[in-house]
């Protein structure tokens, strides 16, 4: 991103102060995973901080994880069923940590983690990986079901194309992820140096939403996956 | 919760149709690249290109398919529910 528009990293500046350096002056980590690593502990302290003291009567950052982790739960169960609860911690996993990526990238001085490849890939093959492990384990040698269609004549054509649907969802996942947050902070940046602060404003209630939207696109997709992958094959 | 209400109404619909578009690009293009590299490694150039790019494309609007298949079938279902009411 920095090659793009030059901007300060706040994490960077952090690893130059620190001598963390090459040679060459670059950080010695990339500065998407510094980021990613500052979301994980902002998390793990949030969710340090929300469990210390539990009570029937929930308070504070406890309620804001009720609701959150509740809502969710119940639209996964709405959606899936019983099966659910099988896959339900790391989809919700998944949201709460690319929200909080994407969020992370509209702060002046940070970069969203997933704005780069890399994280988002690393993502979406677990995804993939998971599913189609949890699909073996389901259905043993049947599984190959899901890839024939319903139609016995029709394999030898249908089976490549299934195959062929199934590689392009870690893909469309990692793409579409990127391309939205990518572009994001790239429109960000570029108002920023045209008008500083005044034009960069009315942008953000935009990107709040936009944002939301991409995490929450993420995570129905993966339910949606898992839950083909539950099915009988049709 | 937060969800439910509108879930149940043009939510759901609004992401499934926001990933049409997507889906059909990404598989033509993991179908075009299995074909290139399998054209690479056996040295048939260009005939594993052609076949699996139109099976990539197949699979695309096949995935284009099944995700019109779906939002049709929640709108359909929602005006059920909305005419039992």
């Amino acid at each position: 991103m920095s090659e793009v528009a030059p901007h300060v990293l706040l994490l960077e500046k952090l690893m130059d102060v620190l001598g963390l350096v090459d040679k060459h002056g670059h950080s010695l980590v990339p500065q998407h995973i510094l980021y990613t690593w500052l979301v994980m502990l902002i998390l793990i302290c949030l969710a340090w901080l929300g469990t210390r003291r539990l009570s029937m009567v929930p308070r504070g950052l406890q309620n804001f994880w009720e609701i959150i982790v509740g809502g969710m739960e119940d639209f996964v169960y709405e959606n899936m069923g019983p099966v659910g609860a099988r896959v339900f911690p790391l989809l919700m996993t998944l949201f709460i940590f690319i929200l909080f990526c994407n969020f992370i990238g509209l702060f002046p001085g940070c970069n969203a983690p997933t704005a780069n490849l890399n994280t988002n890939a690393a993502m979406a093959l677990t995804v993939f990986v998971w599913y189609n492990i949890l699909g073996i384990k389901e259905h043993g040698v049947k599984y190959i079901k899901h890839f024939t269609g319903p139609i016995a004549w029709l394999i030898p054509l249908m089976l490549p194309i299934e195959i062929l649907s199934h590689l392009a969802r870690p893909l469309s996942l990692t793409v579409r992820l990127f391309g939205n947050i990518f572009g994001e902070e790239l429109v960000l940046l570029l108002f920023f140096m045209l008008l500083p602060v005044i034009a960069t404003l009315p942008i953000y209630f935009l990107y709040g939403l936009a944002d939301t939207i991409q995490a929450f696109i993420f995570f129905m997709l993966s339910m949606i996956y898992f839950k083909m992958t539950f099915e009988e094959a049709h | 919760m937060f969800f439910k209400k509108w879930d149940n109404e043009y939510l759901s619909s609004l992401m499934k149709a926001s990933v049409v578009g997507i889906h059909l690009v990404t598989a033509t293009f993991v179908g075009l690249a299995i074909g290139y590299f399998l054209d690479k490694w056996l040295g048939t150039k260009p005939i594993m290109t052609i076949i699996f790019l139109l099976f990539g494309i197949a699979a695309g609007y096949k995935n284009m398919y099944m995700e019109i298949k779906g939002i049709h079938g929640s709108g359909k279902k929602r005006e059920e529910t909305n005419k039992e009411e």
